[in-house]
C-alpha cells in the first residue's frame, strides 16, 4: 500500500500552516516594489514552489522569512512565529540554502557540516557525529568529505550546502533556486534526495525556481508569482491540465491553411488551447502521445505539414496562459536589495552573468 | 538560542583555522614587518651612533624599532579581518550565520577573538626573530608582555575599522585600499622608525592624533628605559576611548546590514 503522504492537515484543521504569507509587501529604498500584497500559506509537510521568472521577488520572499530582510509591511511567519516580532524563535526552526552557496572554501566538506552543527546546537560527540555521515551519505559526499571544499565542483558545493540546510532536522527547509548550476542528471537526484528527506522528516520546503519542469517534479503546490504579486496558485497537476504539458509547433505547407487547422484541433479532447498561425502552436495534454493523432488529424484533412516539433510547457507559457503577457524580468536596480548583504550577492551575480 | 560565548567559540574557531589554511596571508602580515625589522635595523644601524640618537638614551636601533614592527603586523592582519567579512558576505557564509540562533555579537566578536589569536602569534613570532637577531626588553618578560599586550588591543581597535569600512562599502578592494591609505600614515607619523624628539614640531604635533603612536611610543619606552605607569595607564586610555568610538560604530553598522 502506498502510504498517503500529506496528513490532512487541510480544511478545518486548526494545525498552524509551516509558511504564513499575508499582503506581504517589500519596497526596497529608491522605491523599487519587490512585492506587492503577497499571500500563500504553507502546510506542514508540503514542498512548496515559488515559481517566477528573475527579479519576480522570490529570493525577497525567502529573505523576508529566513529572517535576512525586514519587510515593508503585511505578516510573515514560520510555524506561527512573525519573523519581525520573533526572529529568535524563526531561526531555530529553519534551514536555508541560498544562491549563493554558504559553503566555506577553506574547511572541509566534513568540517562544514560540523560548522554548520554547532551553529544549530549541536554539541560534539557520536550523535552529531552520526548526523554528519547521514548527511554525507545521503547527498553522496562520503567520499569527497575531507578534501577542501573550495576543491569541489560546483554541483558538489551545492550538494553540500543542500546537506548543510538539512543536518540539524529543521522543520521548515527555504531553498532559493537550489539546481542553479547543476547538471540535469545531478538534478534529478537532487529533487529525489529532498523528496525522501522531506517524507521521512517531515520537514516542510518552500523552494523557488525558474523551471516549470522542476517544480511539477517535486512540489505539491506551486504559487507562480510575477513583478512581485501572485499569478496563480495552484497543484502542479491541476497547472499543467490547465496549461498542457507541452506543445507541438507544426510549421503548415499553406499559410491560409492555419485557421482552418486550428480549427479541426479545437475539439480534440488533447488539446487544451490552438494558437493558429504559422508555425500552429498546439498546446497539449501529453507531448508524445499527441504526436501521431495529431498528424493523422491533418492527413484526413489533407493539410500538408512540413516539420513537427514538440517543446515541454515553459514558464513562459504559463504565464501566457494566466497573464496573456510573457514574464517581466524586472531590471534589477543598483543595490535594490536593501540589505547590505543581500547588495553584495546582487552585485556579484550580475557580474559574474 | 546558543550561548554568546558559544557563538564566539564557534566563529572564532572557525576564523583561526580558516587564517591558518591560508597561510600565504598569515605570512603576508609577519613577512614585511620582519623584512623591514632586519633590514631597517642595518641599514639605520650607524644612526644609533650619532649624537642626536645617543643622546636619547635608547639601547640600539634594532630595540628602537621592534615596537613599531610589532605594530606594523598587527595592522597587517586587522586589514584582512574586514577583507574576511566581505569574503562572508560573497561566499553566502554571511547568512548561514544570520539565519542561525547564533547570538549576532557572537559573529562580529568572535572574528575579532581570532583576529586576537592571530596578533598574539604574529607577536610573539616577531619578538622571536628580534630577540634572536639580539634584541633584549630592559623591562623583561613583563615588559614584552605589556607591549605586546598593547599591540593586540589597538590591533583590534584597528580590525574593526577594517570591519567598518567593509561593511560600509560592501567591497574588498575599497576595504584594502581604504585600509592602506589609514595604515601607513600611522606608521609613519609616529615615532616607528625615528624618534619623536628628532622630529619637527608638527609632525610630533599630527602624532599626538594617532593612537598607533601612543602604542609605539609605549613599546619603545618598555623595550628601552623601564615601565612607566602613567605612560601605560595613558596609552590604555587612548585606546579604550578610541576603541569604544571605532567599536561602537562597527557593531551599529552590522547591526544595520544584518538586517
Amino acid at each position: 500500500m502506498v502510504k498517503v503522504n500529506s496528513i490532512s492537515v487541510g480544511e478545518g484543521s486548526s494545525a498552524t500552516p509551516a509558511i504564513e504569507v499575508e499582503d506581504l509587501t517589500k519596497v526596497y529604498p529608491g522605491g523599487t516594489v519587490a512585492l506587492e500584497k503577497l499571500s500563500f500559506i504553507v502546510r506542514p509537510g508540503e514542498i512548496f514552489g515559488l515559481l517566477g521568472p528573475n527579479g519576480a521577488g522570490k529570493s525577497t520572499a525567502v529573505r523576508i522569512l529566513v529572517t535576512l530582510l525586514r519587510k515593508t509591511s503585511g505578516r510573515a511567519a514560520v510555524n506561527g512565529f512573525d519573523t519581525e516580532t520573533q526572529p529568535d524563535k524563526v531561526r531555530e526552526l529553519i534551514g536555508y540554502a541560498g544562491q549563493a552557496t554558504g559553503v566555506d572554501d577553506d574547511l572541509t566538506g566534513h568540517e562544514n557540516l560540523f560548522l554548520q552543527g554547532f551553529l544549530h546546537g549541536f554539541s560534539p560527540g557520536k550523535k552529531s557525529l552520526k548526523r554528519v555521515d547521514e548527511m554525507l551519505e545521503l547527498f553522496s559526499l562520503t567520499d569527497v568529505q575531507h578534501q577542501r571544499a573550495g576543491r569541489l565542483s560546483g554541483g558538489l558545493r551545492r550538494r553540500l550546502d543542500l546537506a548543510q540546510a538539512l543536518l540539524h532536522k529543521p522543520s521548515v527547509l527555504f531553498l532559493d533556486e537550489p539546481t542553479t548550476g547543476v547538471d540535469p542528471q545531478s538534478r534529478n537526484a537532487l529533487w529525489g534526495q529532498l523528496r525522501k528527506i522531506s517524507r521521512e522528516e517531515g520537514t516542510t520546503v518552500l523552494l523557488t525556481t525558474q523551471y516549470l519542469e522542476e517544480a511539477d517534479r517535486v512540489c505539491d503546490r506551486v504559487a507562480i508569482i510575477d513583478r512581485g504579486r501572485l499569478v496563480k496558485l495552484g497543484t502542479p497537476g491541476a497547472l499543467k491540465e490547465e496549461v498542457g504539458e507541452g506543445r507541438l509547433i507544426l510549421t503548415l505547407a499553406d499559410d491560409t491553411l492555419a485557421v482552418r487547422a486550428a480549427e479541426l484541433l479545437a475539439n480534440n479532447p488533447e488539446v487544451t488551447r490552438v494558437q493558429a498561425a504559422n508555425p500552429l502552436q498546439v498546446y497539449v495534454r501529453d507531448v508524445n502521445a499527441s504526436v501521431i493523432p495529431v498528424i493523422d488529424a491533418f492527413k484526413v484533412a489533407n493539410i500538408q505539414i512540413i516539420s513537427v516539433e514538440q517543446t515541454k510547457a515553459t514558464l513562459d507559457d504559463v504565464f501566457l496562459r494566466y497573464t496573456g503577457d510573457r514574464p517581466h524580468s524586472e531590471p534589477i536596480v543598483v543595490g535594490a536589495v536593501s540589505s547590505i548583504f543581500g547588495t553584495a550577492h546582487g552585485r556579484k551575480r550580475r557580474g559574474g552573468s | 538560542m546558543v550561548g554568546k560565548l558559544k557563538s564566539v567559540g564557534i566563529i572564532g574557531a572557525r576564523d583561526v583555522i580558516r587564517s591558518l589554511r591560508t597561510p600565504m596571508l598569515v605570512t603576508m602580515s609577519l613577512v614585511q614587518p620582519i623584512i623591514w625589522l632586519v633590514l631597517f635595523s642595518q641599514i639605520f644601524r650607524n644612526l644609533a651612533d650619532t649624537f642626536q640618537f645617543r643622546r636619547l638614551g635608547y639601547s640600539s636601533y634594532l630595540t628602537f624599532l621592534v615596537p613599531g614592527m610589532i605594530v606594523l603586523s598587527m595592522l597587517f592582519t586587522a586589514l584582512q579581518s574586514g577583507m574576511a567579512t566581505i569574503t562572508d558576505i560573497d561566499t553566502g557564509m554571511m547568512d548561514k550565520f544570520l539565519i542561525s540562533p547564533i547570538r549576532r555579537s557572537g559573529i562580529l566578536l568572535g572574528r575579532m577573538a581570532a583576529d586576537a589569536v592571530l596578533m598574539v602569534l604574529q607577536g610573539a613570532i616577531i619578538f622571536g626573530v628580534a630577540f634572536l637577531m639580539g634584541a633584549r626588553t630592559k623591562t623583561g618578560w613583563a615588559g614584552a608582555v605589556l607591549m605586546l599586550g598593547f599591540a593586540v588591543l589597538f590591533g583590534l581597535v584597528w580590525a574593526s575599522v577594517s570591519n567598518l569600512i567593509a561593511l560600509r562599502t560592501k567591497n574588498s578592494e575599497m576595504t584594502m585600499v581604504a585600509g592602506l591609505l589609514l595604515t601607513l600614515p600611522a606608521l609613519f607619523l609616529s615615532p616607528a622608525f625615528f624618534p619623536k624628539t628628532l622630529q619637527p614640531g608638527w609632525l610630533q604635533a599630527v602624532a599626538k592624533a594617532n593612537p598607533a603612536a601612543y602604542v609605539i611610543q609605549t613599546g619603545q619606552q618598555l623595550m628601552n628605559f623601564g615601565n612607566n605607569w602613567g605612560q601605560d595607564l595613558r596609552t590604555l586610555a587612548v585606546i579604550a576611548g578610541v576603541g569604544l568610538v571605532l567599536i561602537t560604530a562597527t557593531v551599529a553598522s552590522f547591526r544595520a546590514s544584518a538586517r
